[in-house]
C-alpha cells in the first residue's frame, strides 16, 4: 500500500479542471439548465409585516392576469406538506414548526404568504403585485434582549414566551476555582447579523420523470442527500421517488446547506400539477429570507492570575434564533458551537456557560462560514488582549502562557473535545515573527498616534472545528445529522477511474482535489480520474459539504474506498502475476511487485479481467466488476488551527479603518492542494474583513429589514482588501484518514477577532473600548468623539 | 450610478427629464408592448421581437441561449452580468434589450469563442482567480476593457478597476494577481504580433 | 422613524389652517394627486399618481384627523398602501400652528412606520425622497396661498407631518419602481 510520503499528487497545486468551463461561461448553474416545455414559473408573495395575522388573501386580480396558471396559499398545502422543522434533540430546546407558506400568521418580513404559478417569470412577478393580502399587524420584536422580556410580543402562543433554547455547562467545583483567582475581568461582546451572500441566488427546478415515476429536484444545495430526506419526510413520499441534483453552484458559504420551504413547495407542485416547476430568487428575497447568522451577545468573565494564566471562564451567551428553526440546524448550531468552541487553543480547565436563544420577528438564523467561531474568538481573543492590558503583559505573551503546548497533545479540552495534534504555539510564534509584531510594538507610541492616524495591532489565535462526525453532531443535539460521507470508486473497463462522492461542490474545486486523492491512491494518472458529486441518484448517501468537512470526510472516504478496491485489484493481479497480493504495489497506471516494475499488469488489463472482457479468468470466488463503496464517519471533530495578525490604521477624521498589514499562519494538517487551500484562506479572510468592518443586516425595532439590497448591505470590494502574507504549518491529524484537517472556515474565524483587536488596540490610547462588530466609520467616529468628550469633560 | 445621480434622476422635475441623457432609453409602457430589435452579439447579428421591458441579461440568456452572463442582484451592484456594449462595460441587468438597436455586444462566450483561452482567461486559470465562477464572466469583461485602456497598470489601479465587480469566494487577491499577469501576457502578445492587441 | 421639524409660512395662521384642512387646496398642491376625497367627517382618501420615465404608479393614502383644535393643532393618522406588494407606510403625528404676527410657524412631530419593499430597498433614500417631494408640495402650497410670496424653511425639516406619508409613499414607490424596472 502506498504510504502518504510516496504520494505524488497530494500536496501539489494542480490547476483546477473546473476552470475550463467556468472561464468560458459554460458552467451550468441552476438558472442555466434547460427547462421542459410548459414549465411553470413560481413567484412567492412575501409578507411586508414582521408580525401579523393574515385576515385573508384575495388572489382574484392575480388569477385574472393572462399567463397566471394559479395562485395558492398556505391552506392549499396543508394536506401536502407537513409542518417543517428539524429534528433537534437536546435538553433545553423547544421545537417550533414552520408552515412552508404561512396560514394564519406571519412572523418575519419575507415569509411566504402565497405562491404564483405562471407561464413566465415576468408574469409571476407581475402577479405578485396583484395579490391582496389583508394583514392585521401585531406588535413585533427584533432584538434578543427585548424578546426575552416579560412584556415582549410572543411569536408562538403555544410556547408562552420567546425562549427557544437554553443550554448550561459547568465544571466541577467551578465557583470555588473562579473565586480563588487573583482578579476577574469582565466584558460584553456583540456581533452584528450577517449572511453568506453567495453571488448566485438560490432557485430550484423540479421536473417529473414519467418513466421512472420519480421527481428530480435541481437545487444549488450543499447537502443533496439531506434535502432528499427532508422532502420525503415532509411530503410523505418514498425517498426513492425523489432525486436531488446539485448543478454547478455559485458559492455556498453555509447559506446553501439548509433545506428551504421553496424546495418543498416545488416538489409538491410538480407532484400535483405533473408539470415542471422553476423558481429563481432575486437578491432582495435572498437577503430577506435566506438564513442569517451571528447576532450574538457574549457576557464573559475571566478569572485570571497575576501571571496572566486563566483560571476560569464564565460565559453568558445570547443568540437570536429569528422567527423559526432553519432545517437542519436551528439556532442551536451557533449557540452550542460558540459556547463549546470558546476555549479554543487554550488550557481552560474551569468553565461555565449559560446559553439562551430567543425567537424574534426576524429571518431565521442558521449556518454561515465560521458558525460560532468568529463569535467565540471575538470574545476569547478580546479577553486575551484585555488581560494583557490590565496586567501589563504583551498580549502575545498572554496567549503563550495559556496555550496548549506541543508536548500536551493529544489533549482533551474542558468540554470533552479531543485535540489530536496542533501547532498552537508554533503558529503564534511564526506569525509574530513574520508580521514584525515585536518591531511594531516597539515603535508604537502610548497614544498610538503615528502620522496622524491611530495605529494598532491585533492577534487571533484560533482553533477551527472541522470534519465533524456523528458523535460531534449528536452531542450538539443534531439527531438526524448523519456525520459520515461516502464514496463509490469504480475502475471502469478501460482502466480509468470514476469517483462518486456524497458531497456537493459549491466552488471549492472538489473535482480537482478529489481526483488528486483518488489518482494518487490508485496509482493512476490525474487525467484518468473523474469525480462526480451532488446527485442522489449517482452517489452513495452522505452528509454533504459544510462546516469544513469536505476535505476531511470526502478525502477520507475516497482513501478508504480506494483501499478497499485496491485489495481486490491486488487479489486479481496476484493470481495473474502469480504473486502474493501483499507484495504488490500500484503506480504509473500499473500493478507490479514492489521493486520489480518490469513484470506488471496495466490497470486496464486488471479491469478487463474483472469485467470479463479478455481471456484471463477471474480468480475463483471473486465477483465481477471493479468497484467499491465505503463510508467514513470521522471522529467527533478534528481541529485545524492558525494565528492571524492584523495591523490597522484608524483615521480620526473620517473613522475609516485601513488594514495596513495582514499576516497569517495556518495549519490544516495534510494539504491536498495548496493553491486551493490558499484560495479558501483568502476568501474566508475577506469575508471576515467584511464581517469586522462593514457587513450588517439591520432590522428596526418593529422587525423591518432595512437593507435588503446590495447597495446597503455592504460587502468587501477589491479596494478594501490588503495583500496578505500567508505561511503554512503542516501537522497531520493522527485521528483522521490521511491526516487531513478542514480549512474552509479558518479565514473568517481568524479575521474578525484579529481586526477587532487591532482596532481596539489602536484606539486604546484615547480610551475607546471596541467590543462589537461591524466597525463602520460612523460608529468609529462616534466612539472617538465620545472618548474625547469624556476626556475633556 | 452614484446615490446622488439616482436621487436626482428619481426626483428630477418632469420638465427637465427630456434633457437628461438617459443610459437606457426606456420603452413607452410596462405591459406586454413588443418591440423589434436588431443587434450584434459576439459578431453575429440577431433580430428579435421582444417585450419592451425585457432586460438585456434575459435577452442574452433566454432569447440567444448565451447563459454565461449571470444575474447576481438585478440592481446593478454586483457586476456578475457585466458585458461590453460597443466596447464599454455595462450591466446587462440594467439595460433594456429594446433600447440597444444597432449595438455591438460582447459576452463571455465571445472572448475566446471555441478557440484557445484568451490570455486573460489563461491568467485567471493560472492564478486560481476562479472559485465558484459565478462572478467570473463579469470580471473577465471588466478586465478586457480595463487593459485596453491601461495596458500597464499598477496594482492599485487594478484594484480600483475591479471595484465594480463583487466576488464572494476568492477574496480578490488572486484576481488582482491574474489581471497583473494578464497585462504582461497581453503586452507580450502585442510585441509578438508587432502591433495592437486584438 | 421619528421625524420632527418646523416650517415657516408667510401667511397668517387662520389661512394656513384653512388650507391644511381644505381638500381642494390640498389636491391642488400634492404632486400627482388625482383625487382627495372626504370619506367621512375628518377622513380622507387621497389617490396619488406618479410618473417617472415610463413608469406609472398609483396608490391611496387614507388620512384621519383627530384632536382638532382650530386653528392651533390636530393629530393625524395616516395609512398609505403602496401598489400591491410594494409595502406600507403608516403613522401618526401632531401638527401645531404657531402664530407669529402675520406669519405662521408649523411644527410637527411624526412617528412613522415603513415596511415591506419600501423599507428594504429604499430606507436610505426615503427621507431624502420624501423631503424632495414635500419641498415640491410646499412650493405649490405657498403659491396656492400667496402667489407672490416665497416660503422659507427653518430647522431640519420643511414638511408638515401628514405630508410625510404621502411623500414617503410616493418617494418609496418611485425608489421601488426604479429598482425594479429601471
Amino acid at each position: 500500500m502506498n504510504e502518504i510520503s510516496d504520494w505524488t499528487l497530494i500536496g501539489k497545486s494542480v490547476p483546477r479542471r473546473e476552470d475550463a468551463y467556468l472561464l468560458r461561461g459554460q458552467g451550468k448553474y441552476l438558472d442555466d439548465l434547460p427547462v421542459p416545455q410548459n414549465t411553470m414559473h413560481l413567484g412567492f408573495v412575501c409578507s411586508p409585516y414582521a408580525h401579523a395575522k393574515i385576515a385573508g388573501v384575495d388572489a382574484s386580480r392575480a388569477k385574472a392576469l393572462p399567463g397566471v396558471i394559479d395562485v395558492l396559499t398556505g391552506a392549499d398545502f396543508s394536506d401536502d406538506i407537513l409542518p417543517f422543522a428539524p429534528d433537534i434533540q437536546i435538553d433545553g430546546y423547544r421545537r417550533v414548526e414552520r408552515l412552508v407558506i404561512a396560514v394564519d400568521k406571519v412572523r418575519f418580513v419575507g415569509e411566504y404568504v402565497a405562491v404564483i404559478l405562471a407561464d413566465s417569470p415576468y408574469i409571476a412577478q407581475d402577479a405578485i403585485e396583484l395579490v391582496d393580502v389583508d394583514y392585521d399587524p401585531l406588535p413585533a420584536v427584533s432584538g434578543i434582549e427585548e424578546a426575552l422580556k416579560g412584556d415582549a410580543p410572543v411569536l408562538f402562543d403555544s410556547l408562552g414566551d420567546n425562549m427557544v433554547f437554553e443550554s448550561h455547562f459547568e465544571t466541577e467545583g467551578f465557583e470555588e476555582q473562579f473565586d480563588s483567582a487573583d482578579l476577574v475581568l469582565e466584558e460584553e461582546f456583540r456581533l452584528g447579523r450577517v449572511t453568506g451572500l453567495p453571488i448566485e441566488p438560490r432557485g430550484c427546478l423540479a421536473v417529473i420523470d414519467e418513466v421512472a415515476d420519480t421527481y428530480t429536484l435541481w437545487t444549488p444545495t450543499q447537502i443533496p442527500h439531506q434535502v432528499r430526506t427532508a422532502i420525503a419526510d415532509h411530503l410523505q413520499m418514498p425517498e426513492s421517488s425523489v432525486r436531488v441534483v446539485t448543478p454547478v453552484v455559485g458559492g455556498g458559504f453555509g447559506t446553501k446547506c439548509h433545506v428551504f420551504p421553496d424546495e418543498l413547495v416545488a416538489v409538491a407542485l410538480v407532484r400535483r400539477y405533473r408539470r415542471a416547476v422553476k423558481w429563481v430568487q432575486d437578491r432582495r428575497e435572498q437577503l430577506l429570507s435566506d438564513p442569517h447568522a451571528r447576532e450574538h451577545l457574549h457576557r464573559i468573565k475571566v478569572a485570571v492570575n497575576r501571571d496572566g494564566v486563566i483560571q476560569a471562564i464564565k460565559l453568558n451567551l445570547m443568540t437570536n434564533s429569528g422567527a423559526y428553526a432553519n432545517y437542519p440546524f436551528s439556532c442551536t448550531l451557533e449557540a452550542t458551537g460558540a459556547a463549546r468552541m470558546l476555549p479554543g487553543p487554550y488550557r481552560i480547565r474551569n468553565y461555565k456557560y449559560d446559553v439562551v436563544s430567543a425567537l424574534t420577528n426576524t429571518c431565521p438564523t442558521g449556518a454561515y462560514r465560521g458558525t460560532g467561531q468568529p463569535s467565540c474568538f471575538l470574545a476569547m481573543e478580546g479577553m486575551m488582549d484585555r488581560i494583557g492590558r490590565t496586567l501589563d503583559i504583551d498580549p502575545a505573551d498572554v496567549r503563550r502562557r495559556n496555550v496548549v503546548n506541543p508536548d500536551q497533545f493529544p489533549y482533551v479540552n474542558v468540554v470533552g473535545v479531543r485535540y489530536d495534534t496542533g501547532s498552537y504555539l508554533q503558529s503564534l510564534d511564526r506569525v509574530v515573527e513574520l508580521s514584525g509584531y515585536d518591531e511594531f510594538r516597539a515603535r508604537q507610541p502610548r497614544d498610538r498616534l503615528i502620522d496622524g492616524k491611530y495605529r494598532g495591532i491585533g492577534i487571533c489565535n484560533y482553533t477551527e472545528v472541522s470534519g465533524t462526525g456523528a458523535p460531534g453532531w449528536r452531542v450538539r443535539g443534531f439527531a438526524k445529522m448523519p456525520g459520515f460521507d461516502s464514496a463509490r470508486v469504480v475502475v471502469e473497463p478501460d482502466g480509468r477511474a470514476s469517483v462518486f462522492l456524497s458531497q456537493a461542490d459549491a466552488g471549492q474545486g472538489h473535482l480537482t482535489a478529489f481526483a488528486q486523492v483518488a489518482a494518487d491512491r490508485l496509482g493512476l494518472e490525474y487525467a484518468d480520474v473523474r469525480v462526480f458529486e451532488g446527485d442522489t441518484a449517482k452517489t452513495p448517501f452522505g452528509t454533504g459539504t459544510f462546516a469544513s468537512r469536505g476535505s476531511v470526510v470526502g478525502g477520507g472516504s475516497i482513501i478508504r474506498c480506494c483501499d478497499k478496491l485496491i485489495a481486490k485489484i491486488k487479489r486479481i493481479a496476484g493470481v495473474i502475476l502469480q504473486a502474493d497480493p501483499a507484495d504488490l504495489v500500484l503506480g504509473g497506471g500499473c500493478v507490479h511487485r514492489a521493486g520489480a516494475p518490469g513484470n506488471s499488469l496495466t490497470m486496464e488489463q486488471v479491469a478487463e479481467t474483472a469485467y470479463s472482457m479478455n481471456n484471463i479468468p477471474l480468480p475463483e470466488g471473486e465477483d465481477h466488476g471493479l468497484e467499491a463503496t465505503d463510508y467514513y464517519d470521522p471522529p467527533m471533530v478534528t481541529l485545524a488551527n492558525g494565528t492571524h495578525i492584523a495591523q490597522v490604521a484608524v483615521d480620526p477624521d473620517d473613522g475609516r479603518i485601513e488594514i495596513e498589514n495582514y499576516t497569517l499562519v495556518h495549519d490544516c494538517g495534510r494539504v491536498i492542494n495548496p493553491m486551493i487551500v490558499k484560495g479558501q484562506i483568502h476568501g474566508g479572510t475577506v469575508q471576515g474583513i467584511g464581517e469586522a468592518l462593514m457587513e450588517e443586516i439591520v432590522y428596526d425595532s418593529d422587525g423591518q429589514h432595512l437593507n435588503a439590497n446590495l447597495l446597503d448591505y455592504v460587502i468587501p470590494l477589491a479596494m478594501d482588501i490588503p495583500d496578505m502574507r500567508i505561511d503554512h504549518i503542516e501537522t497531520p491529524s493522527i485521528d483522521t484518514v490521511g491526516g487531513i484537517k478542514g480549512t474552509g472556515e479558518c479565514g473568517v474565524t481568524g479575521a474578525v477577532p484579529a481586526i477587532a483587536n487591532a482596532v481596539c488596540d489602536a484606539l486604546a490610547g484615547i480610551g475607546v473600548n471596541i467590543r462589537s462588530v461591524p466597525l463602520r466609520p460612523s460608529f468609529i467616529l462616534e466612539q472617538i468623539e465620545n472618548a474625547r468628550r469624556e476626556a475633556a469633560g | 450610478m452614484s446615490l446622488n445621480d439616482l436621487i436626482s434622476r428619481l426626483f428630477a422635475d418632469p420638465g427637465d427629464a427630456g434633457k437628461k441623457p438617459s443610459q437606457a432609453a426606456a420603452p413607452e409602457r410596462l405591459d406586454n408592448h413588443r418591440v423589434n430589435v436588431k443587434l450584434t452579439v459576439n459578431g453575429t447579428v440577431y433580430e428579435r421581437e421582444v417585450e419592451a421591458r425585457y432586460l438585456l441579461a434575459d435577452f442574452l440568456r433566454h432569447e440567444l441561449g448565451l447563459k454565461g452572463t449571470h444575474i447576481g442582484c438585478e440592481q446593478g451592484v454586483c457586476g456578475a452580468c457585466t458585458v461590453l456594449i460597443d466596447g464599454r462595460t455595462a450591466r446587462a441587468c440594467l439595460q433594456f434589450a429594446a433600447a440597444l438597436e444597432g449595438a455591438e455586444i460582447t459576452t463571455v462566450e465571445g472572448i475566446a469563442g471555441d478557440g484557445p483561452l484568451h490570455p486573460i482567461q489563461q491568467a485567471f486559470h493560472e492564478n486560481h482567480a476562479v472559485q465558484c465562477g459565478y462572478c467570473t464572466s463579469g470580471f473577465l469583461l471588466t478586465t478586457i476593457e480595463f487593459l485596453k485602456r491601461n495596458p500597464d497598470p499598477t496594482r492599485e489601479q487594478v484594484r480600483e478597476a475591479l471595484v465594480n465587480n463583487v466576488c464572494r469566494c476568492t477574496g480578490y487577491l488572486n484576481i488582482v494577481d491574474a489581471v497583473e499577469a494578464a497585462a504582461v501576457k497581453m503586452r507580450d502578445r502585442t510585441l509578438d504580433a508587432g502591433g495592437e492587441p486584438s | 422613524m421619528i421625524l420632527e421639524g418646523k416650517y415657516r409660512i408667510p401667511i397668517e395662521r387662520q389661512a394656513v389652517w384653512e388650507a391644511l384642512v381644505d381638500p381642494v387646496a390640498l389636491k391642488a398642491c400634492i404632486p400627482g394627486c388625482k383625487s382627495f376625497m372626504e370619506k367621512a367627517e375628518n377622513e380622507y382618501a387621497a389617490e396619488i399618481h406618479t410618473s417617472i420615465g415610463p413608469i406609472n404608479s398609483s396608490f391611496t393614502v387614507n388620512i384621519t384627523l383627530s384632536d382638532i383644535k382650530p386653528p392651533e393643532s390636530y393629530r393625524i393618522i395616516g395609512q398609505g398602501k403602496g401598489a400591491g406588494a410594494a409595502g406600507f407606510a403608516s403613522g401618526q403625528a401632531t401638527i401645531e400652528l404657531i402664530e407669529d404676527g402675520t406669519e405662521t410657524e408649523l411644527h410637527y412631530t411624526a412617528d412613522t412606520k415603513v415596511g415591506g419593499k419600501l423599507a428594504q430597498v429604499g430606507s436610505r433614500l426615503i427621507e431624502t425622497a420624501a423631503q424632495k417631494l414635500a419641498g415640491r408640495f410646499f412650493s405649490n402650497f405657498a403659491r396656492h396661498l400667496a402667489p407672490d410670496s416665497v416660503t422659507t424653511a427653518t430647522g431640519d425639516g420643511t414638511v408638515p407631518a401628514w405630508l410625510w406619508w404621502a411623500a414617503i409613499v410616493t418617494g418609496g414607490a418611485l425608489v421601488l419602481v426604479y429598482w425594479l424596472y429601471a
